[in-house]
């Protein structure tokens, strides 16, 4: 019984409504809109579906009985006072709840057994033909989609309390953006004034606001007699028509009104503009969002719609349901529990946030791919690098798009594919990388062309593109580990020879791996959004889903999540799931500052913010702890980068008047600072041999705490600290000093550092003067020395190297290079009985000799380490080649020699260790 | 054709040109039965190696000179292997465990415990203990020399080690009281002319006394660097004339300038350059109390008097924290960087005291 009641009521109230020619799908939208809270809303939308379908299936009863309905509205409809509306309709609200929780108590059952127990009930059968009747009246409306107003029935005939319902049921324009709007000349419209009533066909009211506005017109808010045209769509409101009336202003429905642009500005082809609705889209929840009285809102309370001042229970999800209708006819279910991120997740470039523009990452990665095939067909494999390499990617095969998380990375290559109509395969974390399943599942995809197209002829893009495809490597940066072990080589292989464009998407392009593949790609590099973009369009967001929130209170929000538009989506839903609106208040602005991301705050930031004088800095330090933090985010690394930078602060407060009082106290403050970070390194080294690690407090107070609050200023881009450059530099020149002073060791008494203070400066004198006063004559002297102090060639450079200080000469340059090639081809005829095994010491990886323990910085240490050697090499190799290729060649044989030396002690070594 | 200072080394203590008692008594020493532990310490360039190599040679006879290098490895814990260098007769072996870093005392305890543990072979015609001589102890980190003490005094029969170091402040107590201390002092510059006299004249190089004095002026007593300088001095410019310039180490000259530029200019910009080369002489492998040292006695020479005491204290006390730190660059740039502030204030003051008086 309760079922059955409850189905007359929806389609008693359905019956009502009839006149606004409502298809059944809204209907279940405002009923669920009634009660939005309660969980007999699902239960609710659930029965309309199923009633939707039987809809179509009894499809043929329904004209039998269309007559009969068309008469029974007009009994119901009886004028009455509209100040009664409200009561009546919030009667009507009430008895309906009622009605829905006794029914809630069915909603286990399956709309099967519902159905089996309609079927039984002979009187609701009719009823619900007579829905169903409406339905096929709706269609019929929509399919024709010109509304004028004498097809309507005489509005006055209606009871005005329905006429409320309506008005509060009322939707959204019905085909939101399906009619072109033709771009007209400008300032057509000059001087014309406009109003709209009842619901548009396609242009919903900010929108036709914006038409009339860009043309030069003005938009009323009510009647009057200097009006010029009245628009009219569904439900206009029958005050306005009649004043229309009698002040003889021209009644226009909305097709006239799209056409008066083209006659007012004298075009007949008229050109469309399509993009207009999407811009819109997002502009019009801002505006509305500002509230915005209306004066009339008194006097024609049903013309009145969105305004945030009046927005009910019933309209915020009125409005919620208009947003989403197209997704709604899909799948309401599902719908319901999508994240916002989904939800909202743009459709085009243009929506993607700070991508709009023409120079954007989103467009060049567009016209990359456009363009990728013409680049890259098989008769140019390899482009030719030109200038504008960066600018547009010709010459790279795979695009890496670079930044920080939830700033629309994924998206942007997902809209762009679409866009330009390729399909593509998308590859993240969740799917392990390993070189050999890249190979496998890569290799074959990017050679081969894609089988979907010849099954699917309708494809949206003309056929030029359809059998397109890419793949997307999400998350490159992730490759990591045992899993994906070799990936990113493997991926470089990949984008080498494939015959697809291939985009990549990573966190950190600064990362070691990442670096390699960045040589390879088309660097993209997105940055956060500004403030700004993201609030705009978090507004829209927020309208949508009809919370009210401030705007400093949003700005906060966007701040305290790092412009991460990910995340501010997430806050913003489980917070408005608690309360819709939110204003400044206590509470909720704890909420957002406990949300603070906890960003990862890079050191070089970091450092910035320890001198940073600037309160107004949202990120700014407040306190001592937060001031120690800093320290923290790199506890060994900040000591150094404070020392590097302390020195290029420009501090603020500067006592003193004249310049020169001004220096000196800043040399008093460098001072203070630099004193404070030595007992900083005191604490370290403490710290450290001690593994008192308690002490790490103690060193952030002395470390950058104290340098920070005496040189409080302004300071650049802070640079990475040179130590670890030159301390690499010298446990380099250390071993090259031990190695040398061990070969030399038989015939001197000096320990490296003396070798190195005393030896080294005369050995390299002795070495070379002879080769340049006399030439080929001072090699037998010079090959005498070098086998007294039995030194190798390499050891002849290693002199000549670390004996030349910076401003000085290199004395090798003053050689003559025939002098230089006799002189490496003697060395070579002679036969050097050495006593020790040729060690290239510059190859020995690992440092033996890093002074200091700990870890982290030793492998940072081997790594710069490589560089250094690796630089130095190319120096020394173009020098040569350079000067002569003959003797490049002999050394080569010679470190050739060296190394088999070194092979065949090393092998045995090595064969040992894996016996154990 | 090798260089001076290592073709007229003394090879016996009796040849040893100056400490002759010193000498005298080591030579005692090593023909009484018992020879104890060594510690030799001085200066760079005094002769400590050269003492004992000659007191070796005492020991065992010529045999000691035919040196030869070996190469070992050793494991440690976390599997990383060192190579270890070592220079070696059939008598002695010499090791430079600090060579291996913070692995040093995988060095002692595997290496010098091995050798220590063995017996000779023919103790008859032998002496019954061989000898270690160990470099650079003071460079050892402190758990070494505690792995060193057991070492020393549980195979006191089949070894002797002979330690040499430059200070033996950085020595453990306990390692210095088992050995006998010998410290060789640097020679005075009277006997590194008299010595630089001798090798001209064996070389057959006329030298006049001015130069000789000049050379032994900046050597800083150094004998090694003395006969280095002589014979630059020769091979760049013979016949010697008297106003010929000792071309000194380029280290030096660099670390001359360094000082120069930061008395010329107190500024950040002068800061930041100085840091530049004091990096630069650090990754040349110059230690960094000498550098100290070097800053310090130009920068004197050219303050005024009223401020040398102070600048003096900065100095020390910087160089004594760098001791106790880690970083050596953070206290040499403490140490400018307070000298420019200190000398500003007494510039301008100073300054401001003369116009004053001036007005007068």
């Amino acid at each position: 019984m309760q079922v059955k009641k409850l189905i007359v009521s929806t389609s008693l109230s359905l019956y009502k409504m009839k006149k606004e020619t409502i298809s059944p799908k809204k209907a279940s939208n405002k009923l669920s809109s009634d009660e939005n809270t309660s969980p007999v809303r699902k239960h609710n939308t659930m029965m309309m579906n199923w009633l939707n379908k039987s809809a179509s299936k009894k499809h043929d009863e329904q004209s039998k009985i269309k007559k009969s309905d068309s008469n029974a509205h007009q009994k119901i409809g009886d004028v009455e006072l509209k100040k009664n509306d409200k009561k009546d309709a919030k009667v009507d609200a009430k008895k309906k709840e009622s009605k829905m929780k006794e029914s809630s108590d069915e909603e286990e059952l399956s709309p099967i057994k519902i159905k089996a127990k309609k079927e039984k009930q002979a009187p609701k059968k009719v009823k619900m033909e007579e829905e169903l009747d409406e339905k096929k009246e709706t269609k019929k409306h929509s399919t024709k989609t010109i509304m004028s107003p004498k097809e309507k029935d005489p509005p006055a005939k209606k009871g005005a309390n329905k006429y409320y319902a309506a008005y509060m049921r009322r939707d959204g324009p019905k085909n939101p953006g399906s009619k072109p709007v033709p771009i007209g000349k400008p300032n057509c419209f000059a001087g014309l004034k406009f109003l709209s009533t009842g619901v548009l066909d396609s242009l919903d009211r900010d929108e036709f606001k914006k038409i009339v506005e860009k043309y030069g017109g003005s938009v009323t808010s009510g009647m009057a007699k200097k009006l010029d045209y009245l628009v009219i769509g569904d439900d206009a409101g029958e005050s306005k028509i009649q004043k229309a009336k009698e002040f003889n202003i021209k009644t226009i429905n909305e097709d006239e009104f799209l056409k008066l642009i083209c006659t007012r500005s004298g075009i007949t082809n008229p050109k469309y503009e399509n993009e207009v609705e999407m811009m819109e889209e997002e502009m019009t929840a801002e505006t509305e969002m500002k509230p915005k009285l209306e004066t009339d809102k008194k006097t024609t309370p049903k013309k009145e719609i969105k305004t945030p001042l009046k927005q009910s229970p019933k309209l915020k999800t009125e409005v919620q349901d208009i947003k989403e209708e197209p997704k709604v006819k899909k799948e309401e279910s599902k719908e319901k529990n999508e994240l916002w991120v989904e939800k909202y997740k743009p459709q085009a470039i243009s929506k993607i946030i700070g991508q709009g523009t023409e120079k954007s990452n989103a467009n060049k990665l567009l016209n990359w791919l456009k363009n990728w095939q013409q680049w890259h067909s098989s008769g140019n494999s390899k482009a030719k690098k030109s200038w504008n390499d960066q600018e547009t990617g010709s010459c790279f095969k795979a695009a890496l798009l670079s930044g920080p998380p939830g700033i629309g990375k994924t998206t942007t290559a997902q809209v762009v594919c679409k866009e330009v109509g390729y399909t593509y395969i998308e590859l993240n974390a969740s799917d392990s990388r390993s070189k050999k399943l890249l190979d496998k599942v890569l290799g074959e995809s990017t050679e081969n062309a894609s089988i979907e197209s010849y099954f699917k002829q309708k494809h949206k893009v003309s056929d030029l593109n359809k059998d397109k495809h890419c793949v997307i490597m999400d998350e490159v940066d992730g490759m990591a580990g045992n899993e994906d072990r070799g990936g990113v080589q493997e991926l470089i292989q990949i984008i080498k020879q494939s015959k697809i464009p291939i985009i990549c998407i990573c966190n950190d392009r600064q990362h070691v791996k990442i670096r390699s593949l960045a040589n390879h790609c088309f660097d993209l590099r997105f940055y956060k959004p500004r403030l700004e973009q993201v609030r705009a369009a978090l507004m829209s967001v927020c309208f949508k889903e009809g919370i009210k929130i401030t705007g400093d209170l949003l700005d906060q929000i966007i701040t305290g999540c790092n412009y991460d538009i990910r995340q501010c989506l997430h806050n913003l839903s489980i917070w408005s799931s608690n309360n819709k609106t939110m204003t400044s208040t206590q509470s909720s602005k704890s909420d957002i500052e406990r949300a603070m991301k906890d960003v990862r705050m890079n050191p070089f930031e970091a450092c910035k913010l320890v001198f940073n004088a600037d309160s107004s800095n949202s990120r700014a330090p407040k306190n001592i702890a937060e001031k120690m933090d800093l320290f923290f985010t790199d506890y060994s690394l900040m000591p150094l980068l404070v020392q590097e930078n302390y020195l290029s602060v420009v501090p603020q407060n500067l006592k003193g008047n004249s310049k020169k009082e001004k220096d000196r106290n800043h040399l008093e403050f460098l001072t203070q600072s630099i004193e404070s970070m030595c007992q900083g390194d005191r604490v370290s080294k403490i710290l450290r041999n001690n593994n008192n690690w308690s002490l790490l407090p103690v060193q952030a107070i002395f470390s950058s705490y104290i340098p920070g609050e005496k040189l409080r200023g302004h300071i650049g881009l802070p640079a990475f600290p040179s130590w670890f450059g030159k301390n690499s530099k010298r446990a380099r020149v250390d071993r090259i000093l031990q190695e040398l002073q061990k070969h030399m060791r038989i015939h001197i008494s000096a320990n490296k550092i003396g070798v190195g203070m005393d030896y080294l400066s005369v050995l390299k004198t002795m070495l070379t003067r002879p080769l340049i006063k006399k030439g080929t004559d001072g090699i037998p002297s010079v090959l005498n020395l070098m086998n007294e102090y039995s030194l190798t060639r390499d050891d002849f450079d290693t002199i000549i190297e670390l004996g030349t200080w910076p401003g000085q000469k290199d004395p090798m340059s003053m050689i003559d290079s025939k002098v230089k090639a006799s002189f490496t081809r003697a060395y070579n005829k002679e036969s050097h009985k050495n006593p020790f095994t040729i060690v290239n010491v510059k190859k020995i990886k690992g440092a033996k000799l890093t002074d200091d323990g700990y870890d982290e910085e030793d492998v940072e240490e081997v790594e710069e380490d490589e560089d250094d050697i690796a630089a130095d090499a190319m120096i020394k190799v173009n020098a040569k080649s350079k000067s002569k290729t003959t003797t490049a060649k002999t050394t080569k044989s010679v470190k050739r020699s060296a190394k088999s030396n070194d092979d065949s002690e090393a092998k045995p070594s090595a064969s040992k260790k894996k016996r154990t | 054709m090798s260089l001076w200072c290592d073709k007229h080394r003394p090879k016996e203590l009796g040849l040893l040109d100056y400490h002759k008692e010193q000498a005298e008594q080591l030579k005692k020493l090593v023909h009484s039965e018992d020879f104890p532990h060594l510690l030799v310490y001085g200066p760079n360039g005094a002769g400590k190696k050269t003492r004992i190599m000659c007191a070796l040679r005492e020991l065992y006879g010529p045999g000691v000179e035919k040196l030869r290098i070996e190469r070992q490895q050793f494991e440690t814990p976390s599997k990383k292997t060192i190579e270890m260098t070592t220079l070696a007769s059939n008598y002695h072996i010499e090791v430079n465990a600090s060579d291996a870093g913070i692995y040093d005392r995988i060095v002692i305890q595997e290496m010098i415990k091995t050798i220590a543990q063995t017996n000779q072979l023919d103790a008859q015609t032998q002496k019954s203990f061989k000898v270690v001589v160990l470099t650079e102890v003071d460079k050892l980190t402190k758990d070494a020399q505690h792995a060193l003490r057991r070492t020393m005094e549980k195979y006191m029969n089949t070894c002797r080690l002979i330690l040499c170091c430059n200070s033996t402040t950085r020595v453990i107590p306990a390692v210095r009281s088992r050995c006998l201390s010998l410290r060789v002092p640097a020679p005075t510059n009277d006997q590194i002319v008299l010595i630089i006299k001798q090798v001209c004249k064996s070389e057959g190089i006329s030298i006049s006394q001015d130069l000789l004095n000049k050379i032994a002026a900046k050597s800083n007593r150094n004998l090694r660097r003395a006969m280095l300088l002589c014979e630059t001095a020769y091979i760049s410019h013979y016949p010697f004339t008297n106003d010929q310039e000792i071309n000194e180490p380029d280290w030096e000259l660099f670390l001359r300038e360094t000082a120069r530029q930061i008395v010329q200019q107190q500024s950040v910009e002068r800061i930041m350059q100085t840091r530049d080369r004091l990096y630069e002489l650090l990754c040349h492998c110059i230690p960094a109390d000498l550098i100290f040292k070097g800053l310090l006695k130009e920068l004197l020479l050219i303050c005024d008097g009223q401020l040398k005491p102070q600048i003096v204290e900065i100095a020390a006390d910087m160089e004594h924290k760098m001791n106790l730190g880690d970083k050596q660059i953070f206290y040499l740039e403490a140490f400018v960087v307070k000298f420019m502030s200190v000398y500003k204030k007494y510039l301008e003051s100073s300054l401001a005291g003369s116009f004053g008086q001036a007005l007068k």
